[in-house]
């Protein structure tokens, strides 16, 4: 057993010294179109937003992402939103997205791939992404105002890229 | 565990361990986990047994390395009792993903035309206590086998086989209970002239029954502004078993609405590892969560329309109607209004209004009149703090006596760091009662860090159906101490 030890031990110590990254995806956007994370990323830093429809502090929260996503867009700042509906909602979420005018790229992780793929364990969860794939930040749950937050970590990295 | 033995014992897989590690300090391979440990002190309130300590814990270890990602995770539970004790590996699993190919081996995901033949899911946080087993048990829905996935250019294929879990049965069941269903399934989909057309057919293997169902869907674009998807699923067995759902969605501005139709005959497959969609609100409001409709997918059929208006981004209307008709020779039918309106009142404070009516004749409630609110008003713009305030009121009759559910609950909060939540639930529902009975409990979240959580509640917790990610459970009484602490690493 103390072989697991040591493999547990020199693997977790040198995972924090990396950072977690994440592996590039491949999913459909709202419309029905293949969308590669690659192609979708942001130059600098990318949100990455997972919310679903029957979420109320995700719904809180996509107004004021959608504002920092208006304020730092032109310096290479991205917003993926990915909605985790399931089958029982999924219908609404169209809609939904449309009457509420949001400009971010909306992708659908129905079968919840890229929510396990990042160890997504709450919703709403944001990350954001460095433009080498590191996730530089995690945050779960949202309250009113950390939304200043989120845009201090944005400034922070991107005046690091600078 | 005595695969794991020989697996550790040999010297070769010794230094593939080391190996990994090593990759890890390199920066091209990865590894994360997480634990979620709760322990508990308590009991359920109608029980004739003592208050007794309980700990759960659920380790799960991932590794990455380029496109390859392993996981490997236990549950853990301990009590007085040895006969609901568990130590169990319910994660083991590798999964290869390009651009074109998506490969896994041992437990992975998989749902099916919009889970009409097949749902797989993980109500996350979520540990179900059943009262014919107790012990507490993580609630998903899996699969353990094998599938593979290609997609190019507007095509898309699927097969899969493997075990479906059965979410009921804690670990401490045999795995034949566990997981009685053998699925095999292939799905396919492509695109032409932005339309999406896919078939999918699935073989449902278990000791009573070897069934094959067929399938296919189209879905798309008419206009930007419309949009629509169509299923039709029935058996191969000729069984008289079908399922046909339909959405048809459209957007104007601010204005967007949804249509939903259903029509489902004995299509429950195996021992339940589908879940086709439901065409009933799930609610957030806990009077209106508790009484939420469940599909009876043997035989229901009816619609969902639901409109949105959002004015403003902090602003939004939602209206919905629901009809369901369950039965052959003896009908229910299920009808329910729901009007919600969340607005941003000032700055500093947000309001929430909503009205209900329903007719419920399968749980017996006729005119069942719900209303409520939530208030979310901030306090200090430099430490994000806030205070909320949510009513729910709820009155119906059943056997021409009224009953009545009430919920109170207030929420301090400092950022999402600090999270103190106080609620209060009063009921004469002769179901739970004779005469009247509250309950009160409180929870404190406090986020340590971004890789450390904890939560803590006493008092008493009301339990009662609930619904989740749109998959609905039931949910044990329980009066006590409860400790959760969820970390990552």
């Amino acid at each position: 057993m103390r072989f697991v030890y040591i493999f547990l031990f020199v693997s977790c110590y040198c995972s924090t010294l990396s950072g977690q990254k994440i592996r590039a995806f491949h999913v459909n956007d709202i419309d029905g179109n293949a969308q590669s994370y690659d192609n979708i990323k942001g130059a600098n830093l990318t949100v990455i937003d997972f919310w679903a429809s029957w979420c109320k502090p995700c719904l809180k929260a996509i107004p004021k992402l959608e504002a920092l996503h208006q304020k730092y867009k032109e310096q290479g700042v991205a917003l993926l939103s990915i909605n985790v509906d399931g089958p029982r909602s999924i219908a609404k979420v169209r809609p939904l997205v449309k009457s509420l005018g949001i400009s971010s790229t909306i992708l659908m992780d129905t079968d919840k791939q890229i929510d396990d793929d990042l160890d997504v364990y709450q919703i709403p969860t944001l990350l954001v992404v460095s433009d080498d794939n590191k996730i530089v930040y995690r945050h779960e749950g949202y309250a009113k105002g950390e939304e200043k937050e989120i845009e201090h970590v944005l400034v922070e990295h991107l005046s690091k890229n600078q | 565990m005595y695969w794991s033995s020989i697996f550790l014992k040999t010297n070769s897989m010794r230094l593939a361990l080391l190996f990994f590690a090593l990759l890890s300090y390199q920066g091209i391979a990865q590894l994360s986990g997480s634990n979620l440990l709760e322990y508990s002190y308590g009991k359920l309130p109608n029980e004739n047994e003592k208050s007794f300590h309980a700990a759960y814990s659920k380790p799960i270890l991932n590794y990455r390395w380029d496109n390859i990602k392993a996981v490997v995770g236990l549950q853990i539970y301990q009590s007085p009792y040895s006969d609901r004790n568990y130590i169990d590996l319910s994660w083991l699993g590798v999964n290869y993903k390009n651009k074109n190919w998506d490969i896994s081996v041992g437990n992975f995901n998989s749902t099916l035309e919009r889970g009409i033949l097949l749902r797989s899911y993980e109500i996350q946080g979520a540990l179900l206590e059943d009262l014919s087993f107790r012990g507490k048990h993580y609630f998903y829905r899996d699969l353990l086998g094998a599938s593979v996935g290609f997609k190019r250019k507007g095509f898309r294929i699927k097969a899969l086989w493997g075990y479906a879990l059965n979410s009921v049965f804690p670990p401490t069941r045999s795995f034949k209970e566990r997981r009685s269903d053998e699925i095999a399934a292939i799905s396919t989909d492509f695109k032409m002239l932005n339309q999406n057309i896919g078939f999918s057919s699935i073989r449902v293997k278990n000791e009573q029954e070897e069934s094959y169902y067929g399938s296919g869907n189209l879905s798309g674009t008419i206009i930007p502004n419309l949009s629509y998807y169509s299923s039709y699923a029935t058996s191969l067995n000729n069984d008289k078993a079908h399922a046909l759902y339909s959405s048809l969605n459209f957007s104007a501005a601010s204005f967007g609405i949804s249509l939903e139709l259903k029509d489902y005959r004995n299509f429950l497959l195996g021992s339940g590892i589908n879940e086709p969609p439901a065409l009933v609100r799930e609610h957030s409001y806990r009077v209106l969560n508790r009484t939420t409709h469940v599909l009876q997918p043997s035989n229901e059929s009816g619609f969902q329309i639901e409109a949105f208006y959002s004015p403003n981004l902090n602003t939004t209307l939602i209206l919905n109607y629901t009809k369901a008709k369950n039965g052959e020779t003896i009908t229910f039918n299920y009808q329910e209004w729901f009007a919600e309106l969340n607005t941003s009142f000032t700055e500093n404070t947000d309001v929430g209004l909503f009205l209900d009516y329903a007719q419920d004749p399968l749980k017996g409630q006729e005119n069942r009149f719900s209303a409520g609110f939530t208030l979310l008003h901030k306090l200090s713009s430099e430490n994000f703090q806030s205070i909320g305030l949510e009513f729910n009121s709820q009155a119906f009759k059943r056997d021409n006596q009224t009953m009545t559910n009430y919920v109170g609950d207030l929420t301090l909060q400092i950022k999402s760091k600090i999270v103190v939540n106080m609620l209060s639930e009063w009921s004469t529902d002769s179901f739970f009662t004779d005469s009247s009975r509250i309950w009160f409990g409180s929870t404190i979240h406090y986020k340590m860090n971004s890789k450390n959580k904890f939560a803590l509640f006493a008092g008493e917790r009301r339990g009662g159906p609930a619904c989740n990610a749109g998959v609905c459970y039931e949910i044990l009484d329980f009066k006590g101490v409860e400790l959760r602490w969820t970390t990552r690493f």
